[in-house]
């Protein structure tokens, strides 16, 4: 059976307390059965920061189990008055994933909900 | 679950849909352009790339992808299944589960030959005229339909990937996604394994619905699809599983049809019944709305131990409480009894399984056979659903290939023959299982040309095994096919001929303590009948004793006991026959046999057992009665012990064997031949 390659799930957590921004890097394969270090990650620089920025250019492998984790935190942000960001639009796998599932359209159609927030187009 | 367990489990479902895809085809063959086996081989195939691809099966994916490419040649009408065509999709399905076996040991050659005979017969199959396919004809009309997808939680974990599903329905025609969120937890309450996500989408599309639900395919069986064109009246509640859904093969002319509820489990069920009656590889276990489960068989024959070990116990109890005068022990070791007893049958009932999974594999060697042999050849089955013990099953399969094989070489005519003995061109060989009492008869039948009595006497005679004017009946004389090397066939075919094959059959069905019954008429038939126990871990024994030792002997095999008197005793000294009502029975002193050192107790018994038609006298010292016995397998040391098949724990914590009738009897038959050499 082929096997994947380990996940490098530890994040980055960059905290600067002044500002209350912390940013969150996600690297490497992360597929449903690979994200509880990531969920822990993302719990505790919510908890922590009022923005949370998300890296994601170094993701390797992802899958909708990924695209609900992110929304999660996304929405838990919002219900606490805090914001959850992208560093940069999502590419490669993760791009791939929004894309197929729907989360992103295809250029010329209208946008799908949340566009803004996966293709880092949100008003500050 | 573990991964390995999860693997495990999906290696067994893709057999199931080998298993399904096969029967689908030889179906196919009869009938062909029948838009229901069609369906159920690409579905199989389709099911099989999608999910093998997710267990990490890249190959058998990759192979499963060509063929089913192929395949869909068929299913959209533009070739017709011709029998090359289901000979080369037939050997397609063996290659994938010799894959699924071992997926590193897999021939290379052997799967590109296999690929481009497939796109040879294809190409030489004629195309097939669009009407013979219509379920999955294109309509002219374009349609919107809205399609709700929602998945159980545990679908990620299941392996399920809801992506390729909708990468599918975009091939469909214009479809617009959008996924559902409300589900999605907070993080605090969300756990990554689980699935929160659905999906609407908005498909605009010329495909009939069944090409659409053709995409859910790979969606496991508890997920909820709703499929509706958006002018059919309001969509059902969401309960997919609730509701009865209409068949999805069934031909949608129109695109307007009404809103249907679509669940996986409930479709594949229904186009397995619509061919109930032709030996079709059932659903395996899997039920619905989890009213079964799969159980790893070895956990069977565990939990079949521990019931053993406790039969065992509860006769010790049992034994033990007869000889307390407390009440209140004797009142709960009759309780435990009953429980134990109700436990066990429990027990055995849970290693039943059907015949079908057998007689189902059989569909396949008929098929083959006869094509190898240029004849025509139709197979019948009846009492698929006759249970057997799993054991028993598992080692039925090489015996009835071989008796099936012999029947399809030897035993029919060839097409004029039959014609000059006014029987249809087509031979009929027909299988069937019932239960009679506490065995399992199964009986192959024929109607070829029968055996040929003479032939056989003549050359049993010429190897001596009959002398020539003895006297036998036919049942007698037919017990010579089943001697080692013994053929009556004039040439020797790949197939038979070579007089191996029918031992092995003996030896195997008496190795399960059955029996191999032949009848025939000339120019009609043969019939063979093997009884088989209905399971092979308790037997029902008869307890003896010599000397201070125990014996168990298998009931079935006891025609009676006798005393042996002081006389006979003394007169048998030197030869041991009795004569019972005019009969000269041999028999055998156990006391001697086993080397015991004891004198012989006043009044001996004689058990006299028998043995395919072979009678002997076993002289004990006691009959204890009945017994009920659990077999316990002997240790390496002690397997060669030619006398013994098994021993069993009694109550009282002692050993007892269990005696093994068929080396008694062969046993006795060589003494009494020495003696008649001697005298």
């Amino acid at each position: 059976m082929a096997k994947k390659s380990l996940p490098k799930v530890a994040a980055n957590n960059k905290t600067q307390s002044a500002t209350k921004t912390g940013q969150v890097r996600l690297e490497g394969s992360l597929t449903s059965g690979e994200l509880a270090p990531v969920h822990d990650e993302l719990t505790k620089a919510i908890e922590k920061n009022k923005t949370v920025t998300l890296d994601c250019s170094a993701v390797t492998a992802a899958d909708i189990g990924l695209v609900q984790l992110m929304l999660s935190a996304r929405q838990t942000a919002r219900d606490a008055g805090k914001s959850v960001t992208l560093s940069a639009p999502a590419y490669g796998a993760l791009l791939d994933v929004l894309t197929r599932g729907g989360f992103v359209s295809a250029p010329g159609c209208p946008p799908a909900i949340e566009q803004a927030f996966w293709l880092n187009q949100e008003d500050e | 679950m573990s991964g390995d367990d999860i693997t495990e489990e999906f290696r067994q479902e893709a057999q199931e849909l080998l298993a399904q895809m096969e029967a689908a085809l030889l179906d196919l063959e009869k009938t062909p352009g029948d838009s229901n086996h069609i369906n159920t081989v690409f579905r199989a195939l389709h099911t099989l790339k999608g999910s093998s691809g997710m267990f990490g099966f890249d190959d058998v994916s990759k192979f499963a992808h060509h063929v089913e490419t192929a395949f869909d040649k068929v299913r959209q009408g533009s070739a017709t299944a011709t029998a090359e065509l289901i000979a080369v999709a037939l050997r397609a399905q063996d290659h994938m589960r010799t894959q699924m076996k071992n997926p590193d040991g897999v021939d290379k050659a052997a799967e590109a030959a296999i690929l481009a005979a497939l796109e040879s017969a294809f190409d030489s199959a004629p195309q097939a005229a669009q009407t013979e396919v219509p379920v999955l004809s294109a309509c002219d009309v374009e349609t919107v339909w809205t399609i709700r997808i929602r998945l159980p939680r545990d679908s990620l974990v299941k392996g399920v990937n809801p992506l390729p599903i909708l990468d599918e329905l975009r091939t469909l025609g214009q479809a617009r996604i959008t996924p559902v969120t409300a589900d999605i937890p907070e993080l605090k309450s969300l756990d990554p394994s689980c699935c929160y996500l659905g999906w609407d989408v908005e498909l605009t599309t010329s495909q009939p619905r069944s090409a659409i639900e053709g995409a859910f395919i790979l969606l496991g069986d508890e997920a909820s699809v709703e499929v509706a064109s958006q002018n059919a009246a309001d969509v059902q509640p969401s309960d997919a599983t609730a509701s009865k859904p209409e068949t999805a093969d069934e031909p949608q002319q129109q695109p307007s049809a009404p809103a249907q509820q679509v669940d996986q489990t409930q479709n594949q069920e229904q186009n397995q019944s619509q061919q109930p009656q032709q030996g079709q590889q059932p659903q395996g276990q899997r039920g619905k709305g989890g009213s079964s489960i799969r159980v790893p068989a070895e956990r069977l024959d565990d939990l079949m131990d521990r019931v053993g070990e406790l039969v065992i116990a509860q006769s010790r109890l049992r034994q033990i409480a007869a000889n307390s005068a407390e009440q209140q022990v004797k009142s709960v070791a009759e309780e435990i009894e009953r429980l134990v007893l109700e436990l066990r049958d429990t027990s055995m009932c849970i290693r039943m399984v059907p015949i079908v999974q057998l007689f189902g594999r059989f569909r396949r060697v008929v098929h083959d056979l006869s094509r190898d042999v240029g004849k025509q050849v139709e197979l019948s089955m009846s009492g698929e659903e006759t249970e057997l013990d799993k054991t028993v099953i598992e080692q039925l399969n090489d015996p009835l290939v071989h008796l099936i094989r012999n029947s399809i070489d030897h035993g029919f005519e060839d097409a004029e023959e039959r014609a000059r003995a006014g029987k249809r061109e087509i031979g009929r060989i027909s299988l069937s299982a019932r239960h009679a009492g506490t065995e399992v008869l199964i009986t192959i039948t024929d109607d070829g040309r029968g055996l040929n009595r003479d032939r056989i006497r003549k050359r049993a005679e010429e190897r001596g095994l009959v002398a020539p004017d003895e006297v036998l009946s036919d049942t007698e004389l037919y017990q010579v096919l089943f001697l080692p090397g013994f053929s009556t066939a004039q040439s020797v075919t790949s197939l038979s001929g070579r007089g191996v094959g029918m031992d092995v059959v003996k030896r195997t069905i008496e190795t399960l303590r059955g029996k191999i019954d032949i009848a025939s008429t000339p120019g009609q038939g043969t019939e063979i009948t093997l009884r088989l126990p209905l399971t092979l871990a308790i037997i029902d024994g008869l307890m003896v004793r010599v000397g201070k030792a125990r014996y168990v002997l298998p009931l079935e095999a006891v025609e009676e006991c006798v005393e042996l008197s002081a006389e006979d005793d003394a007169r048998s000294r030197g030869r041991c026959f009795l004569n019972i009502r005019g009969d000269l029975v041999p028999f055998l002193r156990l006391r001697d046999l086993f080397a015991l050192n004891l004198p012989p107790e006043r009044f001996q018994k004689v058990v006299v057992v028998s043995w395919s038609g072979q009678k002997v006298g076993l002289v004990v010292d006691q009959v204890i009665g009945d017994h009920q016995t659990v077999i316990k397998s002997l240790s390496k040391l002690h397997r060669g012990i030619g006398m013994f098949s098994g021993a069993t724990i009694l109550g009282d914590g002692a050993v007892a064997l269990i005696l093994d009738i068929q080396h008694l009897v062969e046993y006795g038959e060589t003494q009494e031949e020495r003696l008649k050499a001697a005298s």
